[in-house]
This record gives structure tokens, C-alpha cells and sequence, in this order.
């Protein structure tokens, strides 16, 4: 009894390492997801050329490539060449972050009130927006009849089912058609197991924009309860410089078990994890957007990653879900870059558009 | 049908072996008399320690979560938990053959419970394993060795986190749940020190909460 006591006294509080890998090896997840195989219209633009970092623990690599056989590939959208000349016209640009809840949240609705962009439920829109925008959106879902069948599991996680609701269509791909919207959507896990009668769905993070993207990365997280996948891309803001955005959304928990060893450590880990393999790939202006689940503005996770995004806007004081501080954007700037935040631009918006997280703006300009 | 009573045989058998393993060592220092306090001081302390440590642990979780190092900071109070549990339990042992009698039985009960509580949580979260279903056992076992404590500290904890909560909205819901869960690690280490200044096995009742106030 005393010599387990003294383990759970020595082992608490003994986080497992962040460390990080870029581009796992053949046989990882990750490369057969890259693999060529039947992919439906929506799908065949998987890009190639998206660049892979995880965790190096091998518990983790084990456990994410368990999870990523359920899902599908992920799926590039690039806009018409056309939008790129005007893109190096940009002199102001919003980013937004939202989690819409699997499709909880009508993004349609969203961009037509919050970014005056309207959809043609017929189409690709027409009009161009009246500003360029860059949304970077979690637990968003992706339908599709070619994903892996399976059953149900502890790598596949509860469906989210939020009730249908009038106003558009909520699978992210299709939005992303319908509006004429640059994507990158890397699905994690899936939403529920296969079942007849439905169409499987996936689920995970995206970035979707009137600007190109380029420079496509996707960051797997440390393991903790479930497979993450941060989604990084890179538009031409103003002035035409780079900026790095990002999707992120961390775990609200970890089993219990890892929650005592590691002393609550899980979403600290994954950040960290995730900081160090954005750090490892650029070095451009960084900008990003997530649920990071935190209970409070000054839970470790957020203070560390303060610390690496020095020119991150300031809390303004008011949850995001429920009473909780739940979501973010961090920013951090480069010497000699031009690009800097709209002061007081940063701000929650109120209308949560059916999801069950508001939303975060904030505005940058050369 | 037979899925379902295979899997309750299994929980049942994981309860029995984690309750088992859970109070055996103290229960077998304790029960033996021929040991005299020795060998009831050995069975406090390891009955103290380990409600000691998980009590500290746990009632840092949310507030050493708000430090820049909080691994660090819950290796110190899991430490010190187990230090100050390890010592009070000890010293109830040697100085009251009985005095740590109600306590083990609590404990078992309180291992049993959260193994109950596991079991229940594991066919809730698919993610969730054996050593979850432990994990909550132990942390029923720290709990139940210092009931009283630990729901008095539990309750004025939660009570004063939400008071704050309302008046400081900052606090949040998070630092409601860290003054709850301190409070309880705070109520469970002082009934231990409490009834180890008594001489152990006194009064039930538990803490001698009393104030006097200097005019």
C-alpha cells in the first residue's frame, strides 16, 4: 500500500511529453490518408501537398492512427485564379473563429449577418463579399458514402445530432461550394458509427476563406480523449503579406486516470504540442482560432500560450459557452511585418446562429 | 442478456479486487493486535498517506491549473498531502488501538463507492478503462477515509466559490468547482491532523471546529 502510495505521490503531476514529429512515416495514418483510392467529386481535390506533424510519444501515434482509420480524407477547395489578383489588393481582413457544433450552427446564416456575404442556395455566389474574411471553424462535419464502415466503439465518440434546421446546408464542404469559399477541412473522428439508412459523417476542423490558401498543414495533437487535428493554411492579407491561420480545438477532458497521473494537465499538453509544431513550420505573422476548452482566462494552457503569442488581443471578459471562456484568437507578429490587430476589434459576437459557442472577430489591416 | 451479466460479473469482480487491494494492507497492520501500535501506526500511515495524497491531488487539480507549472505544482501538494496524511495516520495508529478502526471501514466503503461511480462512468464514456474505474475507487477511498472532513471542507468550499462566483463573475464556474475541491482536500487533511492531535478515535463528530474570538 505505502509503495503505491509513494508511485501515485511520485507519478502526479508527471505530464507525458509534447514533443513533436513532422511527417510520420509510411504506414502512419496520416500517409494513407494521402493514398489514392475511390474518392467521391468532393473529394478528389485532397490536396498532396498538405504536410503532416503529430506527437513523437509512440502512445499517442499509436492511438491516433487508431482513430484516423474512421475517417475520410481531408478535403481542399482552392477558389477561382481569378480571386487571387484581388487578393493582393486586401487591405483590411476579419478573422473569425467559430465551433458550430456539428452542424448545430447555420454558418450560411452566420456569414450572411456577421460578413454580408450571401449564399446562392443555386450555386456559387456571384457577388464578391464585401470584405475578405478568413473563418476558422471547429466540430464541423463533412457527409460522405465513401468513409470506412464502423461500429460502434471507444474510437468512435457519441453522434452529435443537432436538430435540422431551416436555413442552408450545414455539411462544410457543401458550404463551402455553395458560397464560393476557399476550404481546408481535416476531419479527426467521427460523428456516431455507420448506420443503415444515414450517411456517414465525419468530423473535425476547417478553415474557410475568401482568400486563397496555401501552404496547407495539418498539426495532430497530443493524445488525450480523442483524436485533434489542427488545420493551418496561409493567406495573402494586407499588404500582401503571409499570414498563418489556424484551427484548433482541444479536449475538454481527459480519462480520469490521465487526469490524476498527469495533474489535469490535458489541454496544457496538446497546446504545447500544437505551439511547438506551428513554431517548427513558419515564421510568418500567426493568427489563431479554437476552442480550447478552457474553464477560465487563466487556466496554464492560455498563459503559456500567451507567452508564445506575445501580440494576442486581450481577453474582453465574456464566456463564449455558457459560462465558460471557452474560445480564443492568439496572434503574434514578425519583425519588420506591417500587419497589426484593429484596436478593440476583438470581441465576442452575440448571436450564436443555433450553435451552442458564440463566436470571436477580430480585425487586421496593413 | 448474457453480454450484460458477463459485464456485471466483471464489474463486480473489478469492485471486489480494487476494494480489496485498496484496504488490505491497512486493514491486515490493523487487525493485527499481537503487533501492538506498531503495527497500527504502519497501518495509519499507509491508510493516511494514501487518503492523504489523493485528497491533495485532487483539490489542486483546478487550482494548480492556473499556475504556469502545474505539474509541478501538483507534485508538491500531492507530496505534501501524502506527508501530512502519512503523519497524522501514524500517529492515530500508535496512540489509539481503535482509532482508525471507523476509518478504514469508511474507506472501504468510500472505494466501493467510487468503483460504483467508475463502473458507471465507464459505460457512459467510451474512452474510459479499468484503471478508470480504479482511479475513481481510490479517489472514494481518500474520501471516504476522512468523510466528515472532507464534505464540511467540500461544502464551505463549493459554497464560498459560488458566493464569489456571483459577485466576481471572473471566477467563473471553473473557480467555483477549485474552491470546492480544495475546500475538500483542506476539510479531509484537517480531519486528519484534528483527530490526530486528539489522540485519534474520539468524538464522533469528526472536527473541532470551534472559534474564539479576542475582544
Amino acid at each position: 500500500m505505502s509503495w503505491a502510495v509513494g508511485m501515485v505521490a511520485l507519478a502526479s503531476g508527471c505530464a507525458s511529453s509534447h514533443a513533436m514529429q513532422q511527417n510520420p512515416e509510411d504506414g502512419s495514418c496520416p500517409a494513407r490518408n494521402m493514398a489514392s483510392r475511390s474518392a467521391s467529386q468532393t473529394e478528389r481535390a485532397a490536396p498532396d501537398d498538405l504536410t503532416w506533424s503529430g506527437p513523437a510519444e509512440s502512445r499517442d501515434i499509436e492511438q491516433n492512427n487508431v482513430w484516423c482509420r474512421t475517417v475520410g480524407r481531408p478535403v481542399f477547395r482552392d477558389l477561382p485564379a481569378v480571386r487571387l489578383e484581388q487578393a493582393n489588393r486586401v487591405d483590411s481582413l476579419a478573422v473569425l473563429t467559430w465551433n458550430i457544433n456539428l452542424g448545430g450552427g447555420d454558418v450560411v446564416a452566420f456569414m450572411a449577418r456577421e460578413l454580408g456575404l450571401t449564399c446562392d442556395p443555386d450555386g456559387p455566389a456571384e457577388r464578391e463579399p464585401p470584405f475578405h474574411f478568413v473563418i476558422l471553424l471547429q466540430e464541423v462535419y463533412r457527409l460522405s458514402a465513401t468513409l470506412p464502415e464502423v461500429s460502434p466503439g471507444p474510437t468512435i465518440p457519441w453522434r452529435i445530432d443537432s436538430d435540422p434546421r431551416p436555413g442552408g446546408p450545414r455539411d462544410i464542404v457543401e458550404v463551402a461550394e455553395r458560397c464560393g469559399l476557399a476550404l481546408l477541412y481535416v476531419p479527426s473522428a467521427r460523428n456516431g458509427p455507420t448506420e443503415p439508412g444515414r450517411r456517414p459523417e465525419d468530423k473535425g476542423n476547417a478553415v474557410l476563406s475568401t482568400l486563397p490558401l496555401t501552404d496547407l498543414a495539418a498539426i495532430e495533437l497530443p493524445f488525450e480523449a480523442s483524436r485533434k487535428v489542427a488545420v493551418v493554411a496561409t493567406v495573402r492579407g494586407p499588404g500582401g503579406e503571409r499570414i498563418r491561420v489556424t484551427s484548433v480545438h482541444l479536449d475538454l477532458a481527459s480519462t480520469l486516470a490521465r487526469t490524476l497521473i498527469s495533474g489535469n494537465t490535458t489541454r496544457l499538453r496538446q497546446a504545447m504540442g500544437f505551439a511547438e509544431a506551428l513554431e517548427s513550420t513558419e515564421s510568418s505573422i500567426t493568427i489563431v482560432g479554437g476552442d480550447f476548452n478552457t474553464w477560465s482566462a487563466s487556466e496554464a494552457t492560455l498563459r503559456r500560450l500567451a507567452l508564445r503569442f506575445p501580440d494576442s488581443p486581450p481577453w474582453d471578459g465574456r464566456p463564449t459557452r455558457g459560462p465558460f471562456p471557452t474560445d480564443h484568437i492568439l496572434f503574434r507578429t514578425v519583425q519588420g511585418s506591417r500587419i497589426d490587430l484593429v484596436e478593440d476589434s476583438y470581441r465576442r459576437l452575440e448571436e450564436t446562429y443555433g450553435s451552442d459557442h458564440a463566436g470571436r472577430i477580430v480585425w487586421l489591416r496593413d | 442478456m448474457v453480454r450484460s451479466a458477463a459485464a456485471l460479473a466483471r464489474s463486480a469482480a473489478a469492485l471486489a479486487i480494487v476494494t480489496g487491494l485498496m484496504t488490505w494492507a491497512p486493514g491486515r497492520a490493523l487487525g493485527q493486535n499481537d503487533e501492538g501500535s506498531a503495527g497500527r501506526a504502519i497501518g495509519g500511515a499507509a491508510l493516511g498517506a494514501a487518503s492523504g495524497s489523493m485528497l491533495a491531488l485532487t483539490g489542486g487539480l483546478v487550482g494548480c491549473n492556473r499556475t504556469l507549472r502545474p505539474s509541478r505544482c501538483s507534485r508538491i501538494t500531492t507530496v505534501a498531502g501524502a506527508a501530512i496524511g502519512l503523519t497524522a495516520g501514524a500517529a492515530i495508529g500508535w496512540r489509539n488501538d481503535s482509532g482508525l478502526d471507523d476509518r478504514l471501514e469508511s474507506a472501504a466503503f468510500g472505494a466501493a463507492a467510487g468503483a460504483v461511480v467508475g463502473v458507471g462512468l465507464k459505460y457512459f464514456i467510451r474512452q474510459y478503462e479499468w484503471i478508470d474505474v480504479a482511479s475513481a475507487s481510490v479517489l472514494g477511498l481518500a474520501v471516504g477515509a476522512s468523510a466528515q472532513g472532507s464534505g464540511f471542507g467540500f461544502a464551505v468550499g463549493g459554497a464560498t466559490g459560488l458566493l464569489l462566483w456571483r459577485f466576481h463573475p471572473t471566477v467563473g464556474p471553473g473557480g467555483a468547482v477549485a474552491w470546492a475541491l480544495g475546500g475538500m482536500a483542506v476539510g479531509g487533511l484537517a480531519d486528519w491532523v484534528a483527530d490526530a492531535v486528539r489522540g485519534g478515535g474520539s468524538e464522533p463528530g469528526g472536527m473541532p471546529l470551534s472559534f474564539s474570538v479576542a475582544w
